[in-house]
């Protein structure tokens, strides 16, 4: 599996380079080292500073982890099963680092979901982190009982080599099956945007002016959490600083007074569009990061996804399996779904950082999210039969996509 | 079929003498040379040469995009200058210089071609430009009949400059424009609009397509021969709004870009260019079409040549059929004797006639040949499902 | 500035012309770098409207290109319009149109729905008129990137009419030059954008294409770059293609097939 080699490379290479990284995320005017700043790092590529999206798999998917000033935009599943797990993820490595959070959601209430978030592992880390540094010393007590007699050079390491080894510091692991304490949950501070809340239901939504209420509401209070919090380093060396992590569900929903794409020319057609603009404006400006889900129906309309995603920095969509035919495919057997990476930034420098390929199809199980490459699995089949042999072909040609989005030509190339 | 351009366009257009740009010209264009320049020379005609008129252009004046090209091509002779007086002595060059252009842009030089071309009286002509694609700079000294008008720097007012809005477009701005142009009475106007596209995306069609409307009828009541040229890019417009406005000229000319082709060897390297489509509609009668490709050389020569059908390109196949059957080292075919052979061989089981009838005549229940059929599903032929699947 | 696409380009665009950089399922962003320190490492005085991203992303990438834009811009050489920052505030003030506003900013046309660019005119107008004593040789506008107006709720035909002015003063009366950039998805059904992008090439004597590979995603080859440069007759614009890949500073061109990882 690719995730357990790359958190160790990251963690050996980090000792390396310390946390003198430098450079301000995505040109947030603090220059933050990672020392300063709990759950951070800087990026091994272009010193960017980092923070966790609470899934190690998918921080080595976009190169290490989540910029800051940035916003990653997930597009939902059909029946939302998996993106709403990503963004508890998320939600959750903010409470174990330390940062703000601040969630905003037109169907929960912030409350409900604070006080869904899973639980992470971090006994297991701590104690596999005592074995390993603890080093030869302690498992002496432990070789004797368990002394091997040919591969004798490895009975001093840990005995459990699972991915959930990680470093404490940045990508934590969490239990899906359990959930947070509740005085982890009340360790950081959270702010939240309820929208039946701040708009009632006899107001109009989409009233005032040319853009949607809710979403000017939501922009205001953002804005003056950012002010009164210094998360945009107005303020002078009061407090440390901190990141502040925005969360934001199922943005372009009917929930939020937004019909664009419903009809031919909808009253207010830029108002997601503007709120976008405005919210990079403010992340770029400030220590935060942001992760947005857009709903399924959206993801359909092109028009509206070009749009959006021009003006989001990184853009991830899953494809779940559970709703499609591709249920009863042998192919996808293993898997509950596929990771489309649409996007990634060019941050401060002319490349990004691409991973070697772009059929990726993610796995829940109930310790760890994994995001893997997708392997067709060897035909093993009695029978050559001409029918799954179309399939194979089928499903490949929709794996293959482009340099930024599927191939153009109807050609399918086989190399 | 030759494909060397016309004759007669050529001693019209090629000019007798080497073309020069006349030095005033220079300072206008320090850093670089002049991309794009249209010359032509007004040769001085010999009295003899035959007046070949084409017929005058039809009345009431025709709105719309400019004239077939190949009537404009072998339309114009070479005229007595004796027909109008006014005219400057002969052998006069002129180089008018326009800024470099697009592709499509053929109204420019086709507009200041057409004037050019003639110096044969009913042609002389005077041609108004109204800029709004592209700036062209026009030359000093400013030729006599032809007359820039600048819409391109200030079109929706947020300069505060003096000029020709889009807002006040109509009929009547247009034509005291197009009056202001001329000197004297007598020879026709053209005015061209570069390009009609811009007027179509800052006023609604109908409202454009009424103020040339307007244009026309006043110039009409005022004695005025006009003609109206417009370039429209079609690719900038839904296919309704083309259709429309299309349907209201009475010329127009569509190019299209043509695929590369290698050069045919032959007398002179001809590669058109451009497909124009030609559609010339007359009130009475039958609109004429006409398909040409053209190419525009440098040094502003038009060269066109009616479309080739596929076998004279050149560049396609042989589309003969080939006998599949010839040149074989078997026979596959057959002299007439063997063919009488053929048909004159009885088959087992080939009944003669008479053995027919006797049998169909035959014995009642004699059982050597009844047929007894019953008619089954397979018979139920349905003639509006003849596959029985559909689904009802 | 990539040394080897100025070898390709080789004396266009010249003065007084308007270039068109556009994407197609990849990101061209690389070619606002290339043309922003080529102008500005060639004396002229630019005018950038920075509409996507921060000024220090463009100062970073700038420094490893070889031009000090912090510098230029207290200098005076470049005038930096950085539209994120002052956006959020206009954006949530509404006013409704023919209010008569004091202060007048270049985004004035956020706060306004429907209203057309003439504040962003203005502004490019001012910072590109000729100083006397500055120095530098003709001005250069260049924008990062047009299709976000379309986002912001501009109209195409207001987006277009604000082209039309900057090439009109900028190209014909200072003899400067325009560049701007602007997507193109082919297959987004966005016809807004298609209509913007097809106006522009009606306008532009040089467009740069950057586009993705036909056989899909590459590590190797980052894109295909077709260059087109308009002639004034008709049926003879010629067209180049290259492909390219892009490093920590510097792009790398070859012709098609020739990349160093095939050969």
């Amino acid at each position: 599996m690719a995730a357990p080699t790359a958190t160790s490379f990251h963690r050996r290479s980090r000792s390396q380079t310390g946390g003198g990284g430098g450079g301000g995320g995505g040109g947030a005017t603090a220059t933050a080292t990672a020392a300063s700043l709990p759950g951070t790092r800087a990026s091994v590529h272009n010193g960017q500073l980092l923070v966790s999206t609470g899934v190690p798999s998918l921080d080595y998917m976009l190169g290490g982890g989540l910029a800051v000033g940035t916003l990653l935009l997930i597009e939902e599943d059909k029946y939302e099963s998996y993106s709403w797990m990503l963004l508890k993820y998320f939600l959750a490595e903010g409470v174990v680092c330390g940062h703000s959070l601040y969630i905003a959601s037109a169907r929960d209430h912030p409350e409900d979901i604070i006080q869904e978030l899973p639980a992470p592992l971090l006994d297991d880390v701590a104690q596999s982190t005592l074995e390993e540094e603890s080093g030869n010393v302690n498992s002496f007590a432990t070789a004797s009982q368990n002394s091997m007699k040919i591969a004798w050079r490895y009975q001093n390491l840990p005995k459990v080599q699972t991915a959930l080894v990680c470093s404490s510091r940045f990508g934590h692991y969490y239990d899906v099956s359990k959930t947070m304490s509740v005085e982890q949950q009340h360790s950081v501070k959270c702010h939240s945007f309820f929208l039946p809340d701040e708009v009632p239901l006899e107001f109009d939504v989409t009233k005032t002016g040319d853009m949607n209420f809710g979403y000017i509401k939501l922009l205001r209070s953002i804005q003056s959490v950012v002010r009164k919090e210094g998360f945009d380093g107005a303020c002078p060396q009061t407090k440390p600083r901190n990141i502040l992590r925005i969360g934001i569900h199922s943005l372009g929903s009917l929930l939020w007074g937004e019909e664009v794409g419903l009809s031919e020319n909808p009253e207010h057609s830029c108002s997601l569009t503007k709120f976008l603009y405005a919210l990079r404006g403010l992340l770029r400006t400030s220590l935060s990061t942001c992760i947005i889900t857009v709903p399924g129906h959206l993801t359909q309309n092109k028009v509206i996804m070009g749009r959006v995603r021009k003006l989001s920095d990184t853009v991830v969509g899953l494809e779940s399996f559970n709703s499609s035919e591709r249920e009863t495919n042998p192919l996808y057997k293993d898997y509950h779904g596929l990771l489309h990476i649409r996007q990634l930034p060019r941050l401060n420098s002319l490349i990004c950082d691409a991973p070697d390929t772009k059929d990726l199809a993610f796995k829940l199980k109930r310790k760890l999210f994994t995001i893997e490459r997708l392997h067709l699995p060897p035909d093993l089949s009695d029978t050559v039969s001409r029918s799954s042999k179309q399939d194979l072909a089928e499903s490949a040609k929709l794996l293959s996509s482009g340099c930024g989005g599927g191939a153009r030509g109807k050609t399918h190339l086989d190399f | 079929m030759s494909l060397a351009p016309s004759s007669l366009a050529d001693t019209l257009l090629a000019p007798s003498h080497p073309p020069s740009i006349t030095p005033s010209l220079a300072p206008h264009f320090p850093a670089k040379r002049p991309s794009f320049l249209i010359r032509f020379t007004v040769t001085s005609p010999t009295p003899s040469s035959p007046h070949t008129s084409p017929p005058p252009p039809p009345t009431p004046p025709t709105r719309g995009l400019t004239p077939p090209l190949s009537s404009a091509l072998c339309g114009c002779g070479c005229g007595s200058l004796a027909q109008s007086p006014s005219l400057p002595p002969p052998r006069f060059s002129c180089s008018v210089a326009v800024e470099r252009s697009g592709t499509l842009r053929c109204v420019k030089w086709v507009g200041g071609w057409s004037w050019g071309s003639g110096g044969s009286g009913w042609r002389i002509q005077v041609v108004a430009v109204l800029d709004y694609d592209l700036k062209s700079l026009p030359p000093t000294p400013s030729p006599p009949r032809l007359s820039f008008h600048d819409g391109f720097t200030d079109p929706l007012g947020w300069e505060d400059s003096a000029g020709l809005k889009v807002e006040q477009v109509c009929g009547r701005e247009l034509l005291s424009l197009v009056r202001g142009s001329r000197g004297e009475a007598g020879p026709p106007i053209t005015l061209a609009l570069d390009s009609l596209s811009f007027l179509l995306a800052h006023q609604r069609p109908a409202a454009v397509c009424r103020s040339l409307q307007e244009l026309q009828r006043l110039a009409g009541s005022s004695g005025l021969k006009l003609r109206v040229l417009c370039l429209l890019h079609t690719d900038l417009h839904t296919a309704e709004v083309v259709r429309a406005v299309s349907h209201l000229a009475s010329s127009v000319l569509e190019l299209s870009p043509l695929p590369p082709t290698p050069a045919p060897r032959g007398l002179s390297p001809f590669v058109p260019t451009c497909r124009a489509h030609s559609i010339h509609k007359r009130r009475a009668g039958k609109a004429i079409r006409k398909v040409e490709n053209i190419s525009v050389q440098p040094g502003f020569i038009l060269q066109s040549v009616p479309e080739l059908t596929g076998s004279q390109t050149g560049a396609e196949s042989d589309t003969s059929q080939a006998d599949p059957a010839a040149n074989l080292t078997f026979r596959l075919r057959l002299t007439e004797e063997e063919r009488e052979a053929r048909e004159r061989l009885s088959l087992p089981f080939h009944f003669t006639t008479e053995r027919k009838t006797r049998l169909l005549r035959g014995v009642r229940g004699a059982g050597q040949g009844q047929i007894y059929y019953q008619p089954d599903s397979g018979d139920d032929i349905d003639d509006e499902d003849p596959d029985d699947d559909l689904d009802v | 500035m990539f040394s080897e696409l100025n070898n390709i380009l080789n004396n266009s665009p010249e003065q007084g012309e308007c270039v068109l950089l556009c994407d197609s399922q990849t990101d061209g962003n690389f070619l606002v770098h290339h043309f922003l320190s080529f102008y500005l490492k060639g004396g002229c005085k630019v005018c950038f409207l920075g509409l996507i991203q921060s000024f220090s992303h463009y100062s970073l990438v700038a420094q490893k290109l070889g031009v000090n834009l912090p510098a230029a811009r207290q200098q005076g050489q470049l005038v930096f319009m950085e539209g994120l920052r002052s956006s959020l505030d206009l954006l949530l003030t509404h006013e409704p149109e023919g209010t008569a506003t004091q202060s007048e900013s270049p985004l004035q046309f956020l706060s306004s729905p429907g209203a057309d660019l003439r504040s962003l005119y203005r502004f490019v107008r001012t910072s590109l008129s000729p100083s006397p004593g500055s120095g530098w040789k003709f001005p250069v506008l260049i924008v990062d990137d047009l299709s976000v107006l379309l986002s912001l709720g501009v109209s195409t035909t207001n987006i277009l009419s604000f082209i039309h002015y900057c090439r009109a003063s900028i190209c014909s009366q200072l003899q400067g030059n325009v560049v701007v950039l602007a997507h193109d998805d082919a297959d987004s059904e966005d016809e807004e954008n298609e209509l913007l992008v097809k106006s522009l090439q009606h306008q532009s004597h040089l467009t740069l294409r950057a586009e993705g590979l036909v056989t899909g995603y590459c590590k190797d080859i980052h894109g295909q770059l077709k260059i087109t440069l308009r002639s004034p007759l008709p049926g003879r614009n010629t067209t180049k293609v290259f492909q390219y890949k892009i490093q920590d500073k510097n792009v790398s061109f070859f012709a098609r097939g020739t990349s160093p990882a095939v050969l």
